[in-house]
């Protein structure tokens, strides 16, 4: 049996790989009772090609369906009658199939989530069905002005690419799945070069390798998929008209790095200065100082290869243009001018703090394993981390806003009833 | 089951733990030829707590935990919206929110900035019965989180360009909640069962936000944020108790007790069968919201209700899922929930379908309803959910905003002080018969509101079927 184990000294994270590709991967937390473990499958939407956009989704649906040992309803009771919590998310990136169960019921979660992974029925009256839900849930997140306005902004960021596309597909493209599309794609995505399985709480190593030999081991091994083409980013500007909304909603971005970038620090801080919080310039400017928009904030959207960093704002058809205008000036600023040494120093804390945060959840470190091994192939210490946040300055935050921060680059998406409203390139001065 | 575009949080950093002692896991394949059996009971035990109150009132409980150099803080209030004056909806939120934005020592960006430097988070909320402060940090800043948590408890204050702009974008978070059918079934669906009770209002009106002053806040603050009228909740790595002791009265011991005033809130009209059409023209999906007064956590058929609801719709393998999702593809969305307050709770189902299936999907909740208030449950269903109430509820306490959540509702709900010791052993101690007196009372249908958000032309013709109709404007 050929496997291969590293252990880490700085955390008490150990590795083990299966002979047919498959890394489990745990982190020992002695004083906790519970475990949090996951299934990732690390092809996400942005594999699919145009026909098959909702696909990496509707196949995690199906997975509840039933397997050939268990009913859908069996899959969910199996999970509650030992107390615990059974969930799977679809990323660009990635699919997340977890459980959160006691210490002593770990055998038992992961029973039912390898069966719900491996042994899929996929029949065709299920896959009618669930096309119903689907839809249903497409709805009412169209009905959403949140989510509308970010899917739009991506389709135009990252245009004619997958990612841009959205996870949950269209209803042209969901009406078109049928039982060999869906066999198709999950033959060829749910391979064990492309699992990882990893595990955080009260638990031991040897005991969840057990497991995952159980389960995955007799997988035959397949080549990981060639890496897909990287997107271009495409600075358009979009007004979408929709009388029925009463408010305006904005989305402003940029291309940023992507997320094993060896500055990724500088941007989180850069990030966390702009609009990471209510200390930020942005919700301080514009929402406290101008009163301009009820919400205003930032984030960073990296994958592996590109990155955007984007401005969200929910304002007025009165105040739309003063928001961008404010965007801009706030851009300017970082770029011109140094961050105070204060308000770095803030920034440092702030991140630092959020991280701290984060050490009690077995969940969130479970997914902070298997991240950091999709996108890194290795584990960070604390010290590590606050090292290179402790490292970043005020010159290469600056440096970083003006890569960033140019007229030509910058996307934006407005959304609302928008009568009479304009805003064009030569007003994105920056 | 949920779609997310993947922001990174590079998050997570780790401390190097002890090994563990070796424990075996091993796969046991279930055998479903026998009933899923009980596993373990899951025991919980509190870490160490420390109970005490200040010369003017106070309660303070404080729990060690020192597994993470973390606190966190809450300061909860009997203050919540049913405290507030008629004609005055949303007060008791808007001193909420404006609790943070500056007091007599400290400008609104500084309270940001010093919250950012502590590297947690600091925020206030009401809810219909409670305000509630809550703050995390590192542990090594627990007394400056403390003193701000102090500054804006007792001298929040209420500067007038802060009132302004937060009646400009509240008015603006108004005008989105109005635009989401759920908020619009919902607030009918509390005006409906709680009638002239104030747990009836959900939210301000434009008008109300408009009326808000500094002296009106300044009269609510005084009159419910006052500490004998509120617990203070501190867990986490804490300094040595006499010195947090020390802290504590230095911070909160020259706080004046105050009177408070009296209030009698009127009753909830009893249950009646209504339909209420919100009509909401185009929309293509049916909000439905089905109600009825509910319990309080004292109530001895909360339990019962707790297990009753969870079989009735409370997650994936619940018979409301199985039916109106798995089976009929109506919904994406389908649950049940229960509400305990103070005074009185809600019990509701809900769900969003397409247009074309309302009636039938009505059809099928209220069968469900009804089934769950007239059958006993099965043997099976009774053991899977107990089990999963159990373990998921201790699970909830391993971190410590799970722990501060439970400690300030056993306070501020009047649950006695075991209540986490004995929360497991009072839902294995649940009886069928106990589920179907429960459920005859607060679950049956047929004295039960149905509110429904959507195209009223549409819709109007479906739930004729089940009795009169009223239609109302979503504006």
């Amino acid at each position: 049996m050929l496997t291969s184990t590293t252990t880490t000294a700085v955390r008490d994270i150990e590795l083990t790989s299966l002979a047919n590709g498959v890394r489990v991967i745990t982190e020992v937390m002695p004083h906790v009772r519970s475990v949090s473990v996951g299934i990732w499958v690390g092809i996400g939407s942005r594999r699919e090609t145009a026909e098959q956009n909702g696909i990496t989704h509707f196949i995690e649906h199906m997975l509840f369906k039933g397997t050939t040992s268990r009913s859908a309803e069996e899959i969910a009771r199996s999970v509650d009658s030992i107390g615990g919590n059974l969930d799977a998310f679809t990323a660009k990136e990635m699919v997340c199939y977890n459980t959160k169960v006691l210490d002593e019921h770990l055998g038992q979660g992961f029973d039912v989530l390898s069966d719900l992974v491996l042994h899929p029925m996929f029949r065709p009256e299920d896959i009618t069905k669930e096309k119903g839900v689907i839809l249903e849930e497409l709805k009412m997140e169209e009905d959403s002005p949140d989510y509308l306005v970010h899917e739009i902004f991506s389709s135009n960021f990252w245009k004619d690419h997958p990612l841009g596309k959205p996870i949950l597909g269209t209803r042209d493209t969901i009406k078109r799945f049928d039982r060999e599309a869906v066999e198709s794609y999950y033959r060829d995505a749910y391979i064990p070069s492309n699992t990882v399985i990893t595990a955080a709480g009260h638990l031991a190593h040897s005991g969840m390798v057990e497991l995952a030999r159980r389960y995955f081991e007799s997988l035959p091994p397949r080549p990981a998929p060639a890496a897909d083409q990287p997107p271009s980013t495409h600075a358009r500007i979009a007004l979408r008209h929709k009388k029925a909304l009463e408010q305006v909603h904005m989305c402003l971005g940029v291309p940023s790095y992507p997320l094993p970038h060896e500055e990724r620090f500088g941007c989180y801080i850069l990030n966390t200065v702009l609009g990471g919080g209510m200390s930020s310039r942005l919700f301080q400017n514009i929402r406290e100082r101008q009163g301009l928009a009820y919400a205003v904030f930032s984030e960073l959207n990296p994958y592996r290869d590109t990155g955007c960093l984007s401005i969200y704002a929910g304002t007025s058809l009165e105040s739309a243009r003063k928001v961008v205008e404010s965007i801009l000036k706030e851009f300017r600023q970082l770029k011109q001018e140094l961050v105070p040494d204060e308000e770095l120093r803030r920034a440092k804390d702030h991140l630092k703090g959020s991280l701290m945060l984060g050490l009690e959840s077995t969940s969130s470190r479970m997914s902070n394993l298997a991240r950091q091994e999709m996108y890194f192939g290795r584990f960070f210490s604390l010290d590590e981390v606050v090292e290179s946040i402790e490292a970043v300055t005020r010159e290469q935050l600056q440096r970083i806003a003006q890569r960033f921060f140019d007229q030509k680059q910058i996307a934006l998406t407005v959304l609302g009833n928008l009568d009479g409203f304009r805003i064009g390139r030569e007003d994105l001065v920056c | 089951m949920t779609a997310r575009s993947a922001p990174y949080s590079f998050c997570l950093l780790i401390f190097a733990f002890c090994l563990l002692p070796f424990c075996v896991v091993l796969a046991q394949p279930i055998d479903r030829t026998k009933p899923p059996e009980t596993p373990p009971l899951p025991s919980f035990k509190l870490p160490s707590v420390f109970e005490t109150t200040l010369a003017n009132g106070l309660q303070v409980v404080s729990v060690e935990d020192n597994r993470f150099p973390l606190v966190t803080v809450r300061l909860a209030f009997n203050a919540g919206s049913k405290f507030e004056p008629a004609g005055q909806p949303g007060l008791a939120e808007a001193v909420a929110a404006l609790l943070t934005e500056g007091t007599k020592s400290r400008a609104s960006r500084q309270i940001a900035e010093e919250i950012a430097s502590l590297g947690g988070s600091l925020n206030a909320s009401a809810s219909p019965d409670t305000l509630i402060i809550a703050g995390n940090s590192l542990s090594e800043h627990s007394a400056r989180l403390l003193d701000l948590v102090a500054d804006i408890a007792r001298d929040a204050a209420f500067p007038a360009g802060e009132i302004q702009l937060y009646q400009q974008n509240r008015k603006q978070t108004l005008l989105d909640q109005r635009s989401q059918s759920e908020f619009l079934a919902e607030e009918k669906l509390a005006q409906v069962v709680f009638g002239a009770h104030p747990y009836s209002r959900l939210s301000p009106t434009e008008e109300s936000i408009g009326k808000l002053t500094a002296g009106a806040l300044a009269g609510f603050r005084d009159a419910y944020l006052v500490p004998n009228n509120a617990v203070l909740i501190l867990l986490g790595k804490l300094p040595p108790r006499a010195e947090a002791l020390r802290t504590l009265e230095a911070r909160f011991g020259t706080w004046a007790r105050k009177e408070l005033p009296a209030l009698r809130m009127p009753m909830p009209p009893q249950p009646k069968r209504s339909i209420t059409l919100v009509d909401r023209p185009g929309s293509v999906q049916a909000d439905i919201h089905i109600g009825r007064l509910g319990v309080t956590r004292i109530d001895n058929d909360y339990f019962p209700l707790a297990v009753g609801n969870t079989i009735l719709g409370g997650g994936t393998s619940s018979r409301l899922f199985n039916e109106i999702r798995e089976k009929k593809g109506y919904a994406y969305s389908v649950y049940s929930h229960q509400a305990p307050r103070r005074d009185a709770g809600l019990f509701s189902t809900v769900m969003q379908v397409r247009n074309e299936v309302a009636g039938e999907a009505i059809s099928g909740m209220l069968a469900e309803m009804t089934r769950i208030a007239q059958e006993p449950v099965s043997a099976a269903e009774l053991t899977d959910v107990k089990n999963f109430l159990s373990g998921t509820f201790v699970m909830g306490l391993e971190r410590q905003e799970g722990l501060a959540g439970q400690l300030v509702t056993i306070k501020t709900m009047g649950l006695p002080n075991d209540h986490l010791e004995k929360y497991t052993a009072r839902i294995r101690s649940v009886q069928p018969a106990q589920i179907l007196l429960g459920a005859g009372k607060v679950v049956s249908p047929d004295d039960a509101a149905v509110v429904v958000v959507g195209d009223a032309k549409q819709l109007r013709p479906a739930l004729e079927k089940f009795g009169a109709v009223t239609v109302v404007p979503s504006k």
